[in-house]
């Protein structure tokens, strides 16, 4: 208990405390104070928009999103045949938890399913796959299935419910128990968003949430773990972990010094700089001593976006990180153009992808995470697909005509 | 003197400020919840502006003693541990 404590009492583990609440506080109050009175007359439009009844017909958006889901997966198939072409479906950890009845080699196969991929290609389309198509998926399905609520179509139902179950096991083949969890917080966010920001259930979401919580407490009870400790394990990770991760940043800055645009690889070979993967430095150093045992070489110590600034440029980054804070609010621009039937999926989306925020560096969500990545796929399938298709169909016709 | 009396209060009471400005917009500005970045900072102020309140209260509410004793870890025990 009292090592546990060690971190938390930051006053006398850090050479500097008080920098820990000027990161904290510091950029939070900036940032709120200045987001408050920037993209006010677009955010009211964006809203209006999302209230107003009578924008589309319930048979053009219905129409646009079943194409959407087809589209979808389709790419989802190609993704999941091209992932099990180079990575054999009988090594992933899914596998090894459905198939087998030890865990044995559980960590280490769930690194190989994607960390450890040859290919960063494929760990990048993978990524792409469990976190911006698999969502959009389960959010069109929910949209489409309340839209036709009121001609009974049991079997369109059942085949879109079997889809939503193929996407979400073929994205988990490495059992990250926070995507399944993820899903379940973006279904949430879409239905507090189909109600205005109202918090009111219908009574149709409740089979969704109950074949999440039933798969989550399936992965808990298959890898012998006791619903206490996951619970604790949980808790931990949303409420403790984020922070101490920070705390060990800024111990290694305040020790080590700033390493600026180093921090970022990407970045820094641009420059023609050698990068520092600061996750995976801080991890090995920090993690045997947190964790009482060897860690992973490939462990990565994720912190949230403020700490990984403090180790590029310490103070300064109270700045930077306000500045990039506000600089989301671009997205408004595309948002604007959205029809209303995906403007809800969108803000779904985006609400749940802030989450991540708290945890991960600004670049990784952006564009790994699927900020980015989810608006330009939601913009091309309210602006682009039905075109798309019309093109398509209008192709087929001739040729047939002919 | 124990710092995280103060430490505490003062995290806690910029909490409930923030928290008292977000329920404001909720109540009156609610359009402004359309934002992305009204959400990053809300998740960053649940995330990690509570906890570290609670950081504190945890501090003054243990044995300081025995966390002093522990000690916090420099850099050059972390290093000796690893090796």
């Amino acid at each position: 208990m009292t090592c546990i404590l060690t971190y938390i009492d930051y006053w006398h583990f850090l050479k500097f405390p008080s920098h820990i609440l000027l990161v904290v506080h510091g950029v939070i109050i900036a940032s709120l104070c200045c987001s408050i009175f920037s993209f006010r007359k677009t955010a009211y439009i964006i809203w209006e928009k999302i209230n107003n009844h009578s924008l589309l017909s319930n048979n053009e958006i219905s129409k646009n999103l079943l194409m959407s889901i087809f589209f979808l997966l389709t790419l989802s198939l190609g993704i999941v045949i091209y992932y099990n072409f180079n990575f054999p479906i009988k090594d992933t950890t899914l596998w090894h938890i459905l198939c087998s009845s030890s865990n044995i080699g559980y960590s280490a196969s769930r690194e190989k399913s994607l960390k450890l991929l040859n290919s960063s290609y494929l760990k990048y389309l993978y990524t792409f796959y469990q976190n911006t198509i698999t969502p959009i998926i389960l959010l069109s399905t929910i949209h489409y299935i309340g839209m036709i609520k009121d001609r009974i179509k049991i079997k369109s139902i059942l085949v879109l419910f079997f889809i939503c179950i193929f996407v979400v096991l073929t994205s988990n083949f490495n059992v990250t128990k926070s995507s399944l969890l993820n899903y379940t917080i973006v279904i949430l966010f879409f239905i507090v968003w189909k109600n205005n920001l109202n918090i009111i259930f219908y009574y149709m979401y409740f089979p969704f949430i109950l074949l999440f919580s039933i798969i989550i407490v399936y992965f808990f009870i298959s890898q012998n773990y006791s619903f206490y400790k996951d619970l604790e394990t949980i808790f931990s990770r949303i409420f403790i972990i984020p922070l101490k991760m920070g705390s060990w940043y800024m111990h290694y800055t305040q020790y080590y010094g700033m390493i600026g645009v180093k921090e970022f690889p990407k970045i820094a070979s641009f420059l023609s700089m050698e990068g520092v993967h600061s996750p995976n430095v801080i991890g090995k150093l920090y993690g045997p001593y947190y964790y009482k045992r060897f860690v992973l070489e490939s462990i990565h110590a994720n912190a949230s976006f403020l700490f990984s600034f403090y180790r590029a440029f310490e103070l300064f980054s109270c700045l930077i990180s306000t500045l990039l804070i506000l600089a989301l609010d671009l997205i408004l621009i595309i948002l604007k153009r959205l029809r209303k039937g995906w403007l809800v999926i969108a803000l779904s989306m985006l609400s749940y992808q802030s989450t991540l925020f708290a945890a991960s560096s600004y670049t990784t969500i952006l564009f790994s995470g699927g900020v980015m990545v989810s608006i330009f796929l939601i913009y091309f399938l309210d602006q682009f697909l039905p075109i798309m298709y019309s093109f398509l169909l209008q192709t087929w016709q001739k040729t047939f005509k002919n | 003197m124990n710092p995280s009396f103060f430490l505490f209060f003062f995290n806690i009471t910029t909490c409930f400020f923030v928290s008292c400005v977000f329920y404001r917009l909720y109540l009156h500005k609610r359009y402004l919840f359309v934002k992305p970045s009204i959400w990053v900072i809300l998740f960053l102020h649940l995330f990690l502006e509570y906890p570290l309140a609670f950081f504190d209260l945890i501090v003054l509410f243990t044995d300081q003693k025995a966390i002093l004793d522990c000690g916090a870890p420099t850099l050059e025990e972390i290093e000796r541990y690893t090796r």
